[in-house]
């Protein structure tokens, strides 16, 4: 690819990660620090990382996120609240979990699901096809 | 007062007190003669009326009036027992009548007929009292009693109860399927003599004695054995032992028998399942342990697997405790002591742990246990353990929050560290000591790197990282 032609895909993608906001729903703290410096890493802006429904909810409430990555049980609680106020409010979700997808709800059927743990650049990848971005250049 | 009534206008009794009467009267019975050859009433006692419902003694009385009393349901009764007295001599009778004013009451007779030489009937005596409060005692205690057995033989549990010989009084019919005998054959036996597979019969029998003594419960007993219903099959139960009481006396034993055989296979199946994947998950980060050291070539890289597998090891120890305790809890004294297990032997000395008994969350042993894996990292190369006269005071207590509610607080206070290096740069270890716990437990957290050693606080709210019941396993 020449730097030419990179300039002529970032022209033509009317939207960049740059601005775009991504919700992280996750109980494991060490998963989401992870995610979050991967997303920063990328030019994703972190809305911010929450361990619970409750807290996802809040932070929804806020402000809505352009995308939210979700794991499926959070400390024993299931994700589906969240993932239904997300698909009502129209915003992008895909799920990151232990589980199977056999274990979501097939409503959310949809939604891309990662499995853990997830190699290299897929879950920026994933992101980034949620979100119709190019993925930017690190 | 010694009116003594008889159709004929002369009486079969002599009477001039009224003392029969009075007695009659006192009994609340009342006599009747009836002269089969006249079909009328020979004689009767002033009682005999009012039974009938008359304040006054009636003047005319005769078998049809009799008969008119007595409810249409019922009015057979009187005829058979009349048609019997006439063969066998003895009339016997209860019947409903329907008093003058409308009122229903149970009538109770008794009585004889007397023959002529030839065998010919000739009277019949008969005493009559008002059964009504008797009859209406019994039929409660009928209804009672059979509400009684249908809830004890209807419950989906096993039921029984014993003397103070522990020989059987009863049992019910799904306490005699689990034992595989018929409810008879339970009968003032002892559960040694029928059910000899049943395991430690004489413990239970040395704990009925107390029940007995002291008319406390003996509950959530698991009995284990092998009954007729499956000869050779081990089988469990779960049994609560109570006394029964009459009046003050404690006069047996009665039971409540819950089958557990199958809930204790789940339970014992779901155990195994459970060691199998802490036995793979152990594996499993041994592999990656493998792969990292395999992947390593250079010294640097060496030195990062060196750091790696200490973390993969705090992270498998904190697993391990987890595990002993079966997901419930671990004990923080316990926690620290494995992280901090190299250093054993400045345990009391150089390294001094203060603090309750806290039983601390699945949920928060994990992130703790990486927690004092770093601090401790930390202090061998940078710190307390990195010269000689470095010491560690390890702190904890609970407090009260006015907003926030019970708070566990705790520290990590090194002192008598020569230098300490503030670092220009924050690690892995510094996150997981604050962002990290902070994500993780709803945590407060402090680290400042004092002149003579580093401080680190976390205050973190109890109901997170405390099992409910607080302290002592």
């Amino acid at each position: 690819m020449t730097i030419q032609a990179n300039a002529l895909t970032a022209a033509q993608a009317t939207n960049t990660a740059t601005n775009k906001r991504v919700l992280i729903v996750e109980d494991e703290p060490l998963l989401a620090m992870a995610m979050a410096d991967q997303l920063s890493d990328h030019a994703f802006e972190v809305q911010g990382t929450a361990p619970t429904v409750s807290r996802a909810l809040a932070m929804i409430a806020q402000a809505l996120p352009d995308a939210a990555i979700l794991d499926c049980n959070l400390r024993g609680e299931s994700i589906a609240p969240v993932a239904e106020l997300l698909e009502a409010k129209g915003v992008p979700f895909l799920f990151h979990t232990g589980y199977g997808k056999n274990h979501l709800s097939p409503r959310f059927a949809a939604a891309p699901c990662l499995a853990k743990p997830v190699p290299g650049d897929l879950l920026i990848a994933t992101v980034c096809k949620l979100l119709n971005v190019a993925p930017p250049a690190r | 007062m010694g009116r003594i009534l008889g159709d004929d206008g002369h009486s079969p009794f002599s009477d001039p007190s009224g003392r029969l009467d009075m007695a009659l009267d006192a009994a609340g019975i009342g006599i009747w003669i009836f002269d089969l050859t006249q079909e009328k009433a020979h004689y009767r006692s002033p009682r005999y009326d009012t039974l009938f419902g008359y304040d006054e003694p009636q003047d005319l009385w005769n078998r049809e009036m009799t008969e008119r009393f007595i409810v249409p349901e019922d009015r057979d009764v009187l005829q058979e027992a009349i048609t019997q007295a006439l063969s066998s001599g003895v009339l016997r009778f209860e019947l409903r009548i329907k008093r003058a004013n409308e009122e229903i009451r149970w009538i109770a007779g008794d009585g004889r007929t007397a023959f002529a030489p030839d065998g010919t009937p000739l009277r019949i005596s008969v005493v009559v009292r008002d059964v009504t409060a008797e009859r209406g005692a019994l039929q409660q205690y009928v209804r009672a009693n059979a509400l009684l057995d249908a809830i004890f033989e209807a419950a989906p549990v096993g039921l029984g109860a014993w003397d103070e010989q522990f020989r059987f009084l009863r049992v019910n019919a799904r306490l005699a399927e689990i034992n595989g005998l018929e409810p008879a054959a339970h009968i003032n036996k002892r559960p040694d003599e029928i059910l000899p597979d049943i395991a430690g019969l004489d413990a239970v029998y040395e704990r009925w004695r107390t029940v007995l003594q002291t008319g406390n419960p003996w509950l959530n007993v698991e009995v284990r054995g092998a009954t007729p219903a499956q000869p050779g099959v081990v089988r469990t139960w779960l049994e609560h032992f109570y006394p029964i009481r009459s009046g003050a006396d404690i006069i047996g034993i009665g039971a409540v028998v819950e089958e557990t055989t199958q809930k204790r296979q789940q339970d014992e199946r779901l155990r195994l399942l459970l060691e199998e994947v802490n036995h793979r998950s152990k594996n499993m980060l041994a592999v990656v342990q493998m792969l990292v050291q395999q992947s390593a070539r250079t010294s640097e890289e060496r030195a990062f697997v060196a750091r790696f597998a200490d973390r993969l090891k705090s992270l498998a120890d904190s697993q391990d405790l987890l595990v002993q305790s079966k997901w419930s809890g671990v004990c923080l004294h316990e926690l620290i002591a494995s992280q901090l297990s190299h250093y054993r032997e400045f345990m009391g000395t150089r390294i001094q742990m203060q603090g309750p008994r806290v039983q601390l969350t699945a949920m928060a042993a994990q992130p703790l246990a990486m927690a004092f894996h770093e601090l401790c990292t930390n202090s061998v190369k940078y710190g307390a353990l990195s010269c000689p006269g470095g010491r560690i005071a390890i702190d904890w207590h609970l407090e009260e929050d006015v907003v926030l509610g019970s708070m566990l607080s705790m520290s990590w206070r090194e002192t008598g560290v020569a230098s300490v290096v503030t670092p220009e740069q924050h690690g892995f270890g510094h996150r997981v000591l604050t962002q990290m716990l902070q994500y993780a437990l709803d945590a407060k957290v402090e680290l400042n790197f004092a002149q003579d050693g580093i401080v680190w606080m976390l205050t973190a709210p109890a109901h997170i990282v405390m099992e409910p019941s607080g302290g002592a396993s």
